[in-house]
């Protein structure tokens, strides 16, 4: 399980997340939310090791990334928001990558990225270098490689755009998936009435705080909008902050 | 806010900016020395050559006809025009007239210089093996430049909507008229060939201005032209420095498949299967080794002094090897290689190994052409040996002590 304590960081001269704290438990599936520059991708650079934090701790199963990195890694599988690929791997030597970076057993980790490719509909392409697909089609790349991984916690920002719609049911499947598997899920996303379907939790970030923790229904009712409108709590939590 | 004069002048400053700057690194490369090295030799055995001629010969005139034409083929129209042209300066295609103008007066200086050199390097010859006299020979110099500069006006001309057909008639009486030219100016009437080019080339140029009047500019096939063209410059760069957008470029290269995986090997650690993708398939890396190793085998073959080999062979294993140095960092900035749960002590290996690989293949290839070169003498033998040394000098002392500072500099 994740566990996120008194996270203070950001770049450099800039401060982003102020005292932020939360967890992800084994089996869970969890929603970051909030408005551009709320801080969900800086959450994530941090939980990933690619930010240092001036303050507060960031523990995996309780290890933390200075105690064992390779470790602490191997437990963490990341689709990012934009698709980060090597231009001169195709498809299936990312994949290779993959099972080799995470010492993955190849035999398994193979049958299990053929079925994700299958799915996604690559199982043609394994021999093309993906930075030449479209958007949508190397996000799936990127959906693949997290995917077949053996890692505890899943770290997905913004899963949804850009994939077609039956990708979209595709991959709340694998959420699903995971979390009977016992892992847990981190994902960022602006698509709430999407993402309800498999976070069982939301934490609705503002300004780098935390402004609200909970299921649809409890950020609902604490924003006093009704759970087939919970997109009307981002106009609410704007009203707050006087911007709208 | 800006005048449409000003255009040309803004355009051709920034472009010669660019060009100085990327030249800078061309003429600073270590493939200079090479190619100063080829040039030597090319000179020598070009002035022995000519010893050997001292009486006028019946090939003569045909040696230089071709090459005489050639020198007309070098430098194209540069216009310098931009994709984003076609919708900001449409409205101002009149006035984009005189603009053009400046650009073909300005495309006639890279030309001139080439078939001046071309000329100048000719001068020697055509006068030992051919019957001209040395002013005949200036008059054809004055008729290829005036030829160039009629071909330069039908380039432009071509950017208009014209027929096709009759583009490509302009093209074949124009190199038709040429090579006649060029034939009755190197068998000796230089005055002729001037002669008829100038009455001839004032009478197109002043037809084709006044056809271009009432004719549309083809925007796109323009803007086509000029970007390929400045691809083809740009490529030429890119062997030297990285060039945005045409840097890093990929090549698949399947059937290269079978080294990657004799390099890689098959449970191979994944810094050692990232570096040696990166290698084979990305031109920037794979050009420089693939450069030396081509100019090395043409130099063991051109140069007959042993020393001098020795040296020039030395320096380009240990080149090789520095100017594949960057690709140590190549990934050091990928968000993946980052995230995943690799051993950054391996990376030091994995790269040292594939560079061990990498020079030894070129001190393989040469080996093998010192010995066919040198029919098994001594001094083959012993350059080899030598390189040998270098290779491994290299990689087992030199590499593992600049990787060390590089870690530190971190």
């Amino acid at each position: 399980m994740l566990k996120v304590e008194n996270l203070t960081g950001g770049y450099q001269h800039l401060n982003i997340l102020k005292q932020v704290s939360f967890e992800v438990a084994n089996g869970e599936v969890v929603g970051l939310i909030g408005l551009n520059g709320a801080g969900k991708s800086t959450t994530i650079k941090h939980i990933l090791g690619l930010l240092q934090p001036k303050s507060g701790v960031i523990t995996l199963n309780g290890q933390s990334l200075i105690d064992d990195p390779i470790h602490y890694r191997q437990q963490i599988a990341f689709v990012p928001e934009t698709p980060i690929l090597y231009p001169e791997l195709t498809l299936k030597e990312h994949l290779e990558l993959t099972i080799m970076a995470y010492q993955l057993d190849a035999t398994i980790a193979w049958q299990k990225a053929n079925a994700l490719l299958k799915r996604f509909r690559l199982d043609q392409m394994l021999d093309w270098f993906p930075t030449h697909f479209s958007k949508g089609m190397q996000q799936k790349v990127m959906i693949v490689n997290a995917f077949m991984t053996e890692a505890d916690l899943l770290i997905i920002d913004e899963p949804f755009t850009g994939l077609d719609p039956l990708a979209v049911h595709h991959l709340l499947e694998l959420i699903a998936d995971k979390k009977s598997e016992n892992k847990s899920v981190l994902m960022t996303t602006h698509v709430l009435a999407t993402a309800k379907a498999q976070a069982d939790r939301f934490i609705l970030l503002n300004h780098g705080e935390i402004r609200a923790d909970g299921t649809v229904s409890e950020l609902a009712s604490e924003f006093g909008v009704s759970d087939e409108n919970i997109d009307q709590i981002y106009l609410q939590m704007a009203r707050e902050n006087g911007d709208a | 806010m800006h005048k449409f004069d000003d255009l040309w002048p803004t355009r051709r400053r920034r472009h010669l900016l660019k060009q100085g700057k990327y030249l800078q690194y061309v003429f600073n490369d270590h493939l200079m020395i090479a190619l100063i090295f080829l040039a030597g030799a090319l000179a020598y055995w070009y002035s022995q050559r000519l010893r050997l001629i001292t009486t006028p010969v019946w090939w003569g005139p045909l040696v230089l006809l071709p090459i005489l034409l050639l020198s007309l083929t070098t430098g194209r129209l540069a216009t310098l025009l931009r994709p984003a042209d076609q919708v900001f300066l449409l409205p101002a295609e009149h006035e984009l007239r005189s603009y053009l103008n400046h650009t073909r007066i300005y495309s006639l200086l890279v030309p001139f210089i080439a078939i001046l050199a071309i000329v100048g390097v000719l001068t020697p010859f055509a006068l030992r093996a051919t019957w001209i006299n040395w002013w005949n020979w200036l008059l054809v110099l004055v008729a290829l430049l005036r030829l160039k500069d009629v071909q330069l006006s039908i380039q432009l001309a071509e950017r208009y909507d014209f027929e096709p057909s009759l583009k490509r008639q302009w093209e074949f009486i124009f190199w038709s008229f040429s090579t006649v030219g060029i034939l009755v100016g190197v068998y000796g009437w230089g005055w002729l060939f001037a002669l008829l080019t100038l009455v001839a080339s004032i009478f197109a140029q002043v037809w084709l201005a006044h056809q271009l009047v009432s004719r549309h500019l083809l925007w796109q096939n323009a803007i086509a032209q000029e970007s390929q063209r400045q691809s083809v410059i740009n490529r030429f760069y890119n062997l030297f420095v990285d060039i945005p957008g045409i840097s890093g470029k990929i090549k698949r290269r399947r059937w290269l498949d079978g080294v990657l995986k004799l390099i890689a090997g098959k449970n191979s650690m994944a810094y050692q299967y990232l570096y040696s993708r990166a290698l084979i398939r990305r031109t920037d890396y794979g050009n420089i080794w693939l450069r030396f190793c081509i100019v090395s085998l043409l130099l063991i073959f051109v140069i007959r002094q042993p020393v001098i080999l020795l040296l020039i062979l030395l320096i380009f294993l240990f080149l090789t090897g520095y100017q594949l140095l960057p690709l140590y960092h190549h990934y050091d900035h990928h968000a993946l290689t980052q995230i995943y749960p690799i051993d950054p002590h391996k990376q030091r290996h994995a790269f040292s190994k594939l560079l061990r690989q990498t020079l030894l293949v070129e001190w393989g290839l040469d080996s093998m052409a010192l010995v066919i070169s040198f029919q098994g003498q001594l001094w083959g033998w012993l350059i080899i040996v030598a390189a040998l040394i270098v290779v491994v000098g290299f990689t087992q002392a030199y590499l593992p002590f600049r990787l060390q500072r590089k870690q530190k500099g971190n």
